[in-house]
């Protein structure tokens, strides 16, 4: 199969993906027994009001024709209204829309930092193989992969934070070395489980590509053993590293919401949860559909990729 | 350590022979070692994860925090979802020895009790997920053709579906009215229960659906076949017992991923609501107050990363028994 066919077959794949997903999120909003007209009234509920509201909002229309209204919608860029007190009737999109750029600084921080800090580390435990660097390099790696964000973070903004005073615990965005500063807790903690994953699966990499018969050609032919890592070694194990980053932004995503809660940065995680706190299901719908869609996309660009570099993937 | 470990099977495996004397233990061990040492894979695996110290320890850990979990009604200090108006934030303290939270619970009953949710979730939930990934798997493998194509496109899609996200809105939307069925919570943990079984799942299918497809070209399947065996008997009786261990391996480590999965979604107040106690909760509302009640970070934080690192460990253990090439 070429690359067209592959591609085109991929996006069909997504398309049907996606197509599940939003109507999953359709069905299961149906589904659940709360009344969104209900919780937008409370104690102000009378049946005509309701009603009305109701017909506004085409929710008395057959089941069939409001899947239409709402792929309609979706596909004009319609996420749906805020159904919260404070924010009620704002399109939801305009509620998520700041929280984008920040969620994305964070993921995009949080991911350079860990292959900055893992793969050199990754790559000097495989060429000092055994020894004492090897083992206590792995071993600190191990726990950063073992230990769960959730519990590092509150942790660590207990002892760093407010115990030592060392960095703020909350906040985001302020100008200057204050923001900078706030900045560095987060986005470390966010990266400590990927360099950790990062340096593990680099090191198996790098052992795996030195076995490698053409790796003893080389050195055989003389050459020299920054050479050797640079031209054989290290170009080598580029294809199985885009194989494991594109999956870590389903990872990104969870850990997103888990460093902005309890951070407090306005990301789109921090907006979900609010939400929930608040009973705005209409966010949590359209968080739903965005992230799902962002992790689709990435896959199906990660295949694309892939299959680009590997022509045996196309098969 | 083979031999260390000999005298404690057989003294359990030649009880009415030992009972007759002290003397000579050594040569009824000897008898019955060639009688009771039938090499097993489950034996043979049970043996090498018995040797590994850091798997046993983890286990060792799970089971005195089960058992805490059971018997926190007659281990807990006071009522965990009453509090004491008296001493709210209090430190650690011999009366309360977590110290109290923002409304004044104790702090050490409350992780009694919040270590229910994530066992029973973690641990049930997995062993529906891994029956529904199991059966759907070894269907998809051993029938292959049309069978495969629908069941594994099939997965494809819910693979696709990032299942934290499906697991957080499923929660959210269903949440409140779950707690309404049950006393104290109860419909809420078994809708956690129910969502993290049914997102868990697609990876250990495919996994199965590839050892099957593997297996069934063997020639004790096509024996079977030769003799009659039914395709159901087949499946069950000749495939599955020659494929729990390595599921048992998936098992460990999706029981980690529902426990973590079932912490962040209590973190973000997905999970039984208050008074009623969580460790993720917990962590959260003790975060809310980090600056001056340390007590009310540091305990549920390290009790949960103690339970996470023990299960991590009993799944490493459990893997390096069951495949030992599979080590590093």
């Amino acid at each position: 199969m070429n690359l067209l066919a592959f591609s085109v077959r991929r996006f069909l794949a997504m398309i049907l993906i996606l197509w599940v997903v939003l109507t999953l999120v359709f069905a299961l909003a149906r589904l659940s027994p709360y009344d969104p007209v209900v919780q937008i009234m409370q104690q102000h509920y009378n049946v005509a009001e309701a009603n009305r509201i109701r017909h506004q909002f085409g929710l008395d229309q057959p089941m069939w024709k409001q899947y239409l209204n709402y792929i309609a919608g979706l596909l004009h860029g319609n996420l749906g209204k805020s159904e919260s007190q404070q924010t009620l009737g704002q399109p939801v999109w305009d509620l998520l829309k700041h929280g984008v750029p920040v969620t994305l600084r964070l993921g995009l921080y949080a991911l350079l930092l860990s292959l900055i800090i893992g793969l050199p580390i990754g790559l000097i435990s495989a060429l000092k193989q055994n020894s004492i660097l090897d083992h206590g390099s792995q071993s600190i790696m191990m726990v950063f992969y073992a230990v769960p964000t959730f519990v590092l973070v509150p942790l660590a903004q207990l002892v760093i934070g407010a115990q030592l005073g060392w960095l703020p615990v909350t906040g985001w965005g302020a100008p200057g070395l204050l923001g900078f500063k706030e900045e560095i807790l987060p986005v470390t903690l966010f990266a400590a489980g990927l360099t950790g994953y990062f340096a593990k699966s680099y090191r198996s990499f790098v052992l795996e590509v030195l076995s490698q018969d053409y790796i003893r050609t080389a050195r055989a032919k003389g050459l020299k053993q920054s050479a050797i890592l640079i031209v054989h070694a290290v170009k080598n194990t580029l294809l199985p590293l885009a194989s494991i980053v594109g999956p870590t932004v389903a990872y990104l995503i969870t850990g997103a919401f888990i460093i902005e809660t309890f951070f407090g940065i306005p990301g789109i995680g921090y907006i979900t949860v609010e939400s929930i706190f608040n009973s705005d299901y209409a966010v949590i719908e359209a968080t739903t559909l965005l992230l799902a869609a962002f992790v689709v996309v990435i896959n199906f660009l990660t295949d694309i990729v892939y299959a680009m570099v590997d022509p045996r993937v196309r098969l | 350590m083979a031999e260390q470990e000999l005298p404690s099977e057989t003294v359990i495996n030649a009880e009415g022979r030992v009972a007759l004397g002290d003397d000579a233990p050594g040569a009824a061990a000897e008898d019955e070692f060639a009688a009771t040492r039938i090499s097993s894979p489950a034996r043979d695996a049970w043996r090498r994860f018995r040797r590994n110290k850091a798997a046993i320890l983890g286990l060792s850990v799970i089971v005195v925090m089960v058992v805490m979990a059971i018997l926190a009604p007659f281990m807990h200090t006071s009522d965990p979802a009453i509090p004491d108006p008296n001493v709210i934030n209090g430190g650690p303290s011999p009366t309360h020895w977590f110290g109290t939270d923002f409304v004044g619970r104790d702090g050490y009953s409350r992780v009694l009790y919040g270590l229910r949710i994530p066992l029973i979730v973690g641990f049930v939930g997995t062993a529906i997920t891994v029956l529904i990934g199991t059966v759907i798997g070894v269907t998809a493998g051993y029938f292959g053709s049309r069978v495969d194509a629908i069941l594994s496109r099939f997965t494809d899609v819910m693979f696709a579906f990032p299942a934290f996200i499906l697991a957080l809105i499923v929660v959210s939307l269903f949440g409140t009215y779950a707690d309404t069925i049950g006393m104290g919570g109860a419909g809420r943990v078994l809708l956690l229960t129910v969502v993290f079984a049914a997102v868990g799942w697609p990876p250990l299918m495919r996994f199965v659906r590839s050892l099957a497809l593997s297996m069934k070209e063997q020639q004790f399947v096509e024996a079977a076949r030769t003799v009659g065996t039914r395709d159901w008997g087949i499946m069950f009786g000749h495939l599955l017992p020659n494929m729990w261990g390595l599921i048992l391996v998936q098992g460990a480590f999706i029981v980690v991923a529902t426990i973590s999965g079932e912490t962040v979604l209590s973190i973000f107040g997905l999970t039984v609501q208050q008074p009623n106690p969580d460790l993720g909760s917990m962590l959260y509302f003790g975060v809310q107050n980090i600056d001056n009640s340390y007590w009310q970070v540091l305990f549920p934080g390290i009790v949960l990363a103690i339970l996470i690192l023990a299960l991590t460990f009993v799944a490493d253990g459990i893997r390096d028994a069951v495949d030992p090439r599979g080590r590093d």
